[in-house]
């Protein structure tokens, strides 16, 4: 598909942001069940950040290097979390951990929008002869 | 956008804890209260909360697992009355004892505090999402 713009550090950022929301409505939905009795809560997992890399090709200078593969669409594993306690009710949201993950997604979607702004600043950089 | 989704799931919590807030409020309003519509002194209310899926669409992996919370019901505490001897009350039966509600107040207090502290922690989360979505916005500006 050929966009408008089409740039490799686009279309990465673009992906980790939505990977990045969907982390934040984990959080959200373990937040929102915080004091249901029974309710596990819910990691996700996702299968690029295995050191996938698509469309941002290294440089290979010996036949012993690994090529990185290609990037499929986003494959998301949900799996239960590791209870660092369960309350006698059966649930196993830890506050604590909530929202220390939902600063660092926080956190890393602002840091992300923020490369996009630069990149995106850098083209028109170019695009305007150095004016815009 | 799967921002939404984090907003609509953090609003059932909301929800959930402010119904919380409800009934402990309705609790201690009617600690002493020994007439009601069904007969009898109050009975504690206490709600019940359950995880619900979202309705998404079917090839959601991810909306699949992710619960909202819902008051399934508002459960009343069947605990026998407590019963004091105040022979000149209106309500005392043939020896003298008023049956008074089973309520606890250091056990709502507790209850009101957790509910709060629960509805704090969606109202970040809320805050949190909303904060995402201004720095997505500001990419182009």
């Amino acid at each position: 598909m050929t966009r408008p713009v089409d740039d490799a550090v686009i279309r990465q950022l673009q992906e980790s942001l939505g990977r990045l929301s969907m982390r934040a409505s984990v959080v959200a939905s373990n937040l929102a069940n915080v004091d249901t009795p029974g309710y596990r809560a819910q990691r996700v997992r996702f299968a690029e950040e295995l050191g996938k890399v698509g469309g941002l090709e290294m440089s290979r200078t010996e036949r012993g290097h690994l090529a990185p593969k290609t990037s499929g669409p986003t494959r998301a594993t949900v799996y239960e979390a590791a209870a660092s306690r369960v309350r006698q009710d059966g649930n196993t949201v830890d506050v604590d951990q909530e929202m220390t993950a939902l600063a660092a997604v926080q956190g890393r979607y602002n840091a992300a929008t923020q490369i996009v702004r630069k990149r995106l600043a850098l083209m028109r950089y170019a695009v305007t002869d150095g004016k815009g | 956008m799967s921002l939404q989704r984090a907003f609509a799931i953090s609003a059932t919590g909301l929800t959930a804890q402010r119904t919380r807030m409800e009934t402990v409020a309705s609790n201690l309003a009617n600690a002493r209260t020994t007439r009601t519509p069904e007969g009898g002194p109050y009975r504690r209310q206490a709600p019940v909360f359950a995880a619900e899926p979202l309705s998404v669409s079917f090839d959601d992996t991810l909306g699949r697992v992710l619960r909202s919370v819902q008051v399934q019901r508002i459960a009343q505490d069947d605990s026998e009355p407590l019963l004091r001897y105040e022979p000149g009350h209106p309500d005392a039966d043939a020896a003298g004892f008023v049956a008074y509600p089973n309520i606890d107040p250091v056990k709502e207090m507790v209850d009101m505090l957790s509910a709060t502290r629960s509805y704090e922690a969606n109202v970040t989360v809320v805050r949190s999402v909303k904060d995402m979505g201004q720095h997505a916005l500001q990419i182009i500006a």
